[in-house]
């Protein structure tokens, strides 16, 4: 499969890398923020945020009319979302915009911090160990309206889930004060989880083809126990981070709710429903269990379990907090290790 | 039989049977056949067995490990679940049916002294679209909002039923497979797993295979088989295969599901050599001998090379061996041509140089066949389940209760769910709210 560069590609992956550094500036100015509680900080955050974002937005749309005018398919068949490098942006740029839209709607910026270092780093780190942002050619498979609406609306429920498990993971920080508590134990562990692979993504792509399965796993489980050793050994101290901002318990639990239920809607739509039709047109099997969609439906079914869970009240909210966290964990696989682990029909992702 | 219906229906039950699901789903998302023979020689499997024999794979297949969501262990787990989905979806009908009760004065615990009365709030209800049950201003009304939101988990739980049902019916009245097919090629039927031949009642004939690809690449943009469907000799359609654009016939669809470069006798391969200033082009089949100048030529293998442009893209071109032989068949030198090579392949002590120019009839077209009875039951399904999700989590059915008599409103607000994402009696309380002298100090 060929690829093609232009000018204007290069010119838009250059304003993903200045989105991205802004982005992390953010970050920056959202943690002096947490910590100093000074108004102005947090304005420059946001705006520094929001900039990030329009910069990032306008990189998207030009990719997206390069593209069109390479594959000459429909507008919706030339969404830049087909390849390792656009999906991660994508990624990027909607966790960027939800929680902007958070940020407005709740006025309230705990979560900056989190959601910027997420978007700021991943795009960072995609662009600076060189995974080609050149655009690809379009395999004819690909060329689909249902392209728009199964792959962007399953990144979306991506988000959303990611977005609940900031809140969950900042839930739990703030409520567990015991390091015997389950909860600590997995909301450590996740956070070791996520440190380890982003570092075992990084290794993985730098070393291209010369990457082997067990090789990955190995370094992948190497940094996971060393970083929930970390994590588990200090983990009480970032209670004392987070203490006082300004979120009650409460609402950070309707925010794990609430994303929660909206991205297993989108999910169910996009990802399932609207998936099992375009196979179903182009492959003539609705479901075939590839690895991609075995995980996507493991992904539906923890959260399917966590809202039947959440609605029938029976659960503490610890033990639903930390259901969202493990369902994240799930996400991320689905998202990113099945494309890294598994050949499959969805093995477009992985290049 | 009561008691087992409860066991099977019991939120325990299905979670169990779900988190087996959920297990084996993993499993067979790590063994399938293709990964299965990357797995024999991972570090830790080689271990134990033979990397080089199919000790593994035997032994994956004995466990039911290959292909888990065919084994009857993972069908029964299936079948339970949708039982149990089936009993719980029974016991939620009576209650969407009903709805939340109509209630006594007594049981309105809320209060607030307001100077709006039964009229004001009958008029807000309706200019919003709440449904009114009782008019009467003297007993207590009844406002109700979101209603069709009571049926958004049964549509749910019936959609995720009858996916299982299409799929079982497809499972047991279905086939699939591929065919394979250059052009002028006829099929009339495939062969199932069990190597039973299934006609299709029609034949299908490829007229012509194309593919397009992308300007000075091999890559396909696109590619389509042109078709005639016929039945004793007559003509009955004649249509094409476009990849995400299926050709159905009598029910049984094909699909264009990818496309091959197989050597075969008849493929034309084109060539072009000079032999100091003479230039020719010629069409050779594959195997056969043609005079060359001085010289005998005759392609002895078709292969297909890999042009590595980058550490991540491989692109497949094929490539032909030529071998150049003297008068007396006796071989001068052999080497590979790429197709539509920048230049040409000089051979200096011989003063020739060949460039192999383009290649026909060696693309054959596969096309998977399927047949699914179930699939119009598995939309519908489909269609239900994206209405369920949407009617649970963005209708939230909300009856307010109320009366509003000599100054004071007493009133009881019911919701669907508690914690939800949208919330009618938000617009209720503001109302009272707005209409209310001094509510905030209430």
């Amino acid at each position: 499969m060929d690829m093609t560069i232009n000018s204007l590609v290069i010119i838009s992956s250059k304003m993903v890398v200045m989105s991205s550094m802004l982005y992390l500036l953010a970050m920056a100015l959202y943690i002096f923020y947490i910590v100093f509680k000074n108004k102005k900080i947090g304005l420059a955050a946001t705006i520094m945020g929001v900039t990030g974002f329009i910069l990032h937005f306008i990189s998207f749309i030009i990719r997206w009319v390069e593209f069109y005018k390479i594959t000459k398919g429909g507008i919706f068949q030339s969404i830049p979302i087909t390849n390792k490098y656009e999906s991660l942006m994508f990624f990027a740029l909607l966790l960027a915009a939800f929680y902007i839209v958070l940020e407005f709607k709740t006025k309230n910026k705990s979560l900056g911090a989190f959601a910027f270092a997420i978007s700021g780093s991943l795009s960072l780190f995609i662009n600076a160990i060189s995974v080609p942002s050149n655009l690809n050619l379009l395999v004819p498979a690909l060329k689909s309206n249902w392209l728009l609406a199964h792959v962007s609306l399953s990144f979306t429920a991506y988000v959303c889930f990611t977005i609940a498990s900031i809140a969950a993971m900042l839930y739990l920080i703030k409520t567990v004060d015991s390091k015997k508590r389950y909860s600590y134990i997995v909301y450590t562990l996740v956070l070791g989880i996520v440190s380890a692979a982003v570092i075992t993504i990084i290794i993985n792509i730098i070393l291209g083809q010369r990457a082997n399965t067990t090789n990955m796993i190995i370094i992948f489980l190497f940094f996971a126990i060393s970083f929930f050793i970390f994590f588990y050994q200090k983990g009480l101290n970032l209670k004392n981070v987070f203490k006082d901002i300004g979120y009650e318990e409460d609402k950070i639990e309707s925010i794990i709710y609430k994303f929660i239920a909206v991205g297993f809607a989108i999910f169910t739509v996009g990802g399932m429903v609207f998936g099992a039709i375009w196979a179903q047109t182009a492959w003539g099997r609705f479901w075939q269990w590839d690895a991609k969609e075995t995980w996507t439906f493991i992904t539906w079914i923890v959260y399917g379990i966590y809202l039947h869970g959440r609605l029938s009240n029976k659960w503490s909210k610890e033990f639903a907090a930390t259901l969202a966290l493990i369902g994240f964990l799930v996400t991320l696989f689905t998202f990113l290790g099945v494309n890294l682990l598994f050949a499959g029909l969805h093995s477009y992702g992985s290049v | 039989m009561k008691k087992v219906i409860n066991i099977i229906g019991s939120a325990k039950f299905a979670f169990i049977v779900i988190l087996l699901i959920l297990f084996l789903s993993m499993v067979g998302s790590i063994f399938s056949e293709s990964s299965v023979e990357k797995l024999k020689h991972n570090a830790f499997i080689s271990l134990i067995f033979n990397p080089n024999t199919n000790e593994f794979r035997n032994f994956a297949t004995n466990l039911g490990l290959i292909d888990i969501y065919t084994t009857p262990l993972f069908i029964i787990l299936l079948a339970l679940f949708a039982l149990s989905l089936v009993i719980c979806t029974i016991r939620l009908i009576p209650y969407a049916k009903k709805g939340f009760s109509l209630l006594k004065e007594d049981d309105l615990k809320s209060e607030i002294s307001t100077n709006l009365t039964g009229s004001d709030l009958i008029t807000f209800f309706n200019k919003e679209g709440w449904k009114i049950d009782a008019t009467d201003e003297t007993s207590v009304v009844r406002a109700e909002h979101h209603k069709p939101g009571r049926y958004g988990v049964i549509l749910t739980h019936l959609g995720i039923l009858l996916v299982l049902f299409g799929a079982l019916v497809d499972y047991i009245y279905g086939f699939k497979g591929v065919i394979s097919l250059f052009e002028k090629q006829t099929v009339s039927g495939i062969e199932d797993k069990n190597g039973e031949f299934i006609p299709f009642g029609f034949d299908i004939t490829l007229d012509k295979f194309s593919i397009e690809y992308y300007k000075n690449t091999y890559t396909a943009s696109a590619f389509r088989s042109d078709v005639t469907v016929s039945k004793d000799g007559k003509v009955l359609k004649q249509d094409y295969i476009d990849v995400n654009r299926p050709l159905n016939v009598n029910n049984i669809n094909f699909y264009q599901a990818d496309y091959g470069l197989a050597p075969n006798e008849n493929m034309d391969i084109y060539l072009t050599y000079t032999a100091g200033t003479y230039k020719k082009d010629e069409v050779l089949k594959y195997g056969k001998y043609y005079q060359a100048g001085s010289y005998v030529i005759a392609v002895s293998k078709f292969t297909t090379m890999y042009n590595e442009d980058n550490m991540t893209k491989k692109e497949a071109i094929p490539a032909i061996e030529l071998v150049v032989y003297n008068q007396f068949k006796q071989e001068v030198t052999r080497g590979f041509l790429l197709l539509k090579a920048v230049e040409p392949t000089y051979i200096d002590f011989i003063d020739m140089s060949f460039h192999f120019t383009d290649l026909k009839g060696v693309e054959y077209s596969s096309i998977a066949v399927k047949y699914n009875p179930g699939i119009a039951i598995i939309y519908l399904g489909g269609i239900l389940m994206c209405f369920g999700v949407l009617f649970i989590y963005f209708l939230n059915y909300t009856s307010i209760s109320f009366i509003a008599e000599n100054g004071m409103l007493k009133y009881n607000v019911r919701a669907q769910r508690k914690l939800s994402l949208v919330n009618p009696a938000d617009k209720f309380y503001k109302f009272i709210k707005e209409n209310t002298d001094g509510y905030d100090n209430k």
